[in-house]
């Protein structure tokens, strides 16, 4: 299993879109496999083999209904690794609105995928050109806006992404909301610029998503709420359609993919020593686990985009790309962005400062946690540089 | 034995009738000689089965020998099939018989009715739409396992009755459905569970993985083969888009009920070995996808 990671990794690395979610479909599944032991291992890996696989041709195919299949098809170990490895019992609704939320919402996009092969009775990617009305524009992207999520869509992600087990989390984060941002990018085709009740909706439903994220008692649940905020940038900036946009967009999925999947597997090293996710407990990194206090300021800095960071020239990019369209979302703009750095701040601050009220001495901190949490930072800091 | 033979004889006799008059003949046949396969298990439902069949065989008769009746042949045929709003008998039905009959009753028992409404290409969105609804919503709130099932005859009834223009659709849909459905039933009977309830009560991994897949195929969800089917009859009808919107969402509503019992042995699995080769083959069947995913 590592060494196909490993191989997996080593792929070369065309500068498409395909191949740099690939890469990175790689590289999370590389950190998973290291990041986790768990119960039923046979089984387990058998479930990560598969949905990476199918990660693997969704980003690989060249049809639309081969996009489409494979979209559905990685629900399926998704909710097996959810409800075989999760470990509680609200494991069971969050399955059942993962795969209802994605299931109705990517109908549309179904019924309009097979209406455009059979129009030019072919289904490859480049056929898709400039010729929908707005209805259909958002009803083909309907699913990918409910799987990134936007924000009156978003009530699966903090479910699903708190029950799922660490690797679930991870794989969740960083590869299956990019799939919607990847559909996206496909069926650009069809944008009609004209949207902006959508881009409305996304970037208030931005900013409500990082205030949810202040009121949080659960380090996961902020987490996942920093998801739906961060992603209400890539829809926006998809929506625009424009070079910038596209950029932005892209580079903030695998900021973001990197940087979640990492602060999921900091909130899960906490887990496995107190064995609890709540704000309440999990404090005072600096005095149990200081080295980890480095990797907490790192990752949680960098998920509000401080500037060495790859996260700082997605949304650097963003701004440009936004105010392209319209001077006024300045405000809105940085409003969520003010708010991001806010929850940021936050989840620092009270897991590595404040006083711990439940543990006083140090606790062990061993070497495949060091590497996993460096594997989550330095692509951050070294992909600027391409 | 001669039950058997004769319920067999009068599959032959139907697929190979050149004319009405002997698909009448061969259903009658077939009815009759299922009587005594469902006798030993439970009197109430033969009885049933066979009053329902005998009204809707003489109704057919009337139809096909008559002018002034002839419209009433689609509907003769579907209370034989047991499609919406004829499907109360289907449903009371299974609640009481073995899976053995079961099986037979939602597969090979369709096939004379349906070729009869493929020989008059009957596609009454009417129809269509109530077995998609009732068959999507009835199945809910079932805690029993063959109701489920029967419910989803009646969902996958209006998924048939779609693609009714097209002969070969019509039975690319219908075998793949069979070959699904009999897998699904093989492992569901083998455990022996009756209920909702039972599921969970400790079955091998390999078990409940493949219980999963055999649902999650007749439910539609790729990679599956049911999904491959769906996927035809959709595309063969993109005309009359309220018809596909409703079964496709008819369809999500049976993912629900599948979902629920495939879940419900998947969450609570114990380590005792494998129930034998047959799981090993249900699986694969599964995955009798890798052939049209390679023509992806």
């Amino acid at each position: 299993m590592y060494l196909a990671c490993c191989l997996g990794m080593m792929l070369e690395f065309h500068l498409s879109w395909g191949g740099i979610l690939l890469a990175l479909t790689s590289g999370v599944f590389f950190v998973m496999v290291m990041s986790l032991k768990p119960l039923r291992p046979w089984s387990y890996s058998v479930v990560l083999g598969v949905l990476f696989t199918l990660l693997w041709l969704t980003f690989t195919t060249r049809s639309f209904i081969g996009f489409y299949v494979f979209f559905e098809c990685s629900l399926i170990p998704t909710i097996a690794l959810i409800l075989g490895w999760g470990y509680q019992p609200e494991r069971l609704p969050a399955s059942y609105y993962f795969l209802f939320y994605t299931l109705v919402s990517s109908l549309p996009l179904l019924f309009i995928i097979i209406s455009y092969t059979s129009m030019y009775s072919s289904s490859l990617l480049c056929f898709w050109d400039g010729l929908g009305d707005s209805l259909i524009f958002v009803l083909a992207i309907l699913a990918f806006l409910v799987k990134l999520p936007v924000y009156f869509a978003h009530v699966w992600l903090p479910k699903a992404h708190v029950e799922a087990p660490v690797t679930g989390s991870m794989v969740l984060a960083a590869i299956l909301l990019k799939l919607g941002g990847y559909g996206l990018y496909l069926v650009q085709g069809l944008c009609t610029h004209s949207e902006t009740l959508v881009m409305g909706v996304c970037m208030m439903g931005g900013v409500f998503s990082c205030l949810i994220c202040l009121r949080q008692s659960d380090v996961k649940s902020l987490i996942a709420y920093s998801s739906v905020a961060h992603m209400s940038f890539v829809i926006l900036a998809m929506l625009m359609c424009g070079h910038y946009s596209n950029a932005s967009s892209i580079l903030m999925m695998v900021s973001h993919g990197v940087c979640s999947s990492g602060l999921f597997y900091l909130a899960y090293i906490f887990y496995t020593r107190i064995w609890s996710r709540s704000f309440l407990l999990t404090r005072s990194t600096v005095s149990l686990l200081p080295y980890l206090c480095f990797w907490w300021l790192g990752l949680s800095f960098f998920n509000m985009g401080l500037p060495p960071s790859l996260n700082f020239f997605s949304e650097m990019y963003f701004f440009v790309g936004v105010f392209n369209l319209d001077w006024s979302m300045a405000f809105l703009t940085g409003a969520l962005s003010f708010f991001s750095s806010c929850y940021c701040i936050y989840l620092y601050s009270s897991t590595s400062h404040g006083e711990s009220l439940y543990i006083s001495s140090w606790l062990e901190y061993s070497l495949k946690e060091y590497l996993v949490s460096s594997t989550h930072l330095i692509p951050l800091l070294v992909l600027v540089l391409i | 034995m001669i039950k058997w033979l004769c319920l067999f004889f009068s599959y032959v006799l139907m697929v190979s009738s050149h004319s009405w008059l002997g698909l009448w003949l061969s259903m009658e046949m077939n009815s009759l000689s299922f009587v005594p396969i469902m006798i030993e298990e439970s009197k109430e439902s033969s009885l049933k089965y066979f009053l329902i069949q005998s009204v809707a065989s003489v109704i057919f008769l009337a139809s096909i020998l008559s002018q002034s009746f002839s419209f009433l042949t689609p509907f003769a045929l579907l209370i034989k099939i047991g499609a919406a709003p004829f499907h109360v008998w289907l449903i009371s039905i299974s609640k009481s018989v073995s899976w053995k009959v079961l099986a037979f009753l939602m597969t090979f028992q369709k096939i004379g009715p349906l070729l009869g409404l493929a020989m008059i290409q009957f596609t009454s969105s009417f129809f269509i739409l109530i077995s998609a609804v009732i068959g999507g919503l009835g199945g809910v709130n079932q805690s029993n396992i063959r109701l489920i099932m029967a419910f989803s005859s009646v969902s996958h009834l209006s998924w048939l009755m779609v693609n009714m223009t097209s002969f070969f659709l019509v039975s690319a849909y219908y075998v793949a459905y069979v070959v699904i459905l009999l897998s699904v039933i093989a492992l569901l009977s083998q455990s022996g569970l009756l209920s909702l309830a039972q599921m969970s009560d400790g079955t091998s991994l390999i078990y409940s993985a493949s219980v999963m897949f055999g649902l999650l195929s007749l439910a539609g969800l790729p990679p599956f083969l049911g999904f491959f089917i769906k996927w035809m009859s959709l595309e063969m009808n993109l005309l009359s888009p309220t018809l596909i919107l409703t079964l496709v969402l008819s369809s999500c509503l049976s993912v629900y009920f599948y979902f629920k019992i495939a879940v419900t042995s998947l969450l609570f699995p114990s380590e005792g070995g494998a129930q034998g080769a047959e799981t090993l083959a249900i699986l694969s069947m599964g995955f009798n996808v890798l052939l049209p995913l390679s023509a992806l």
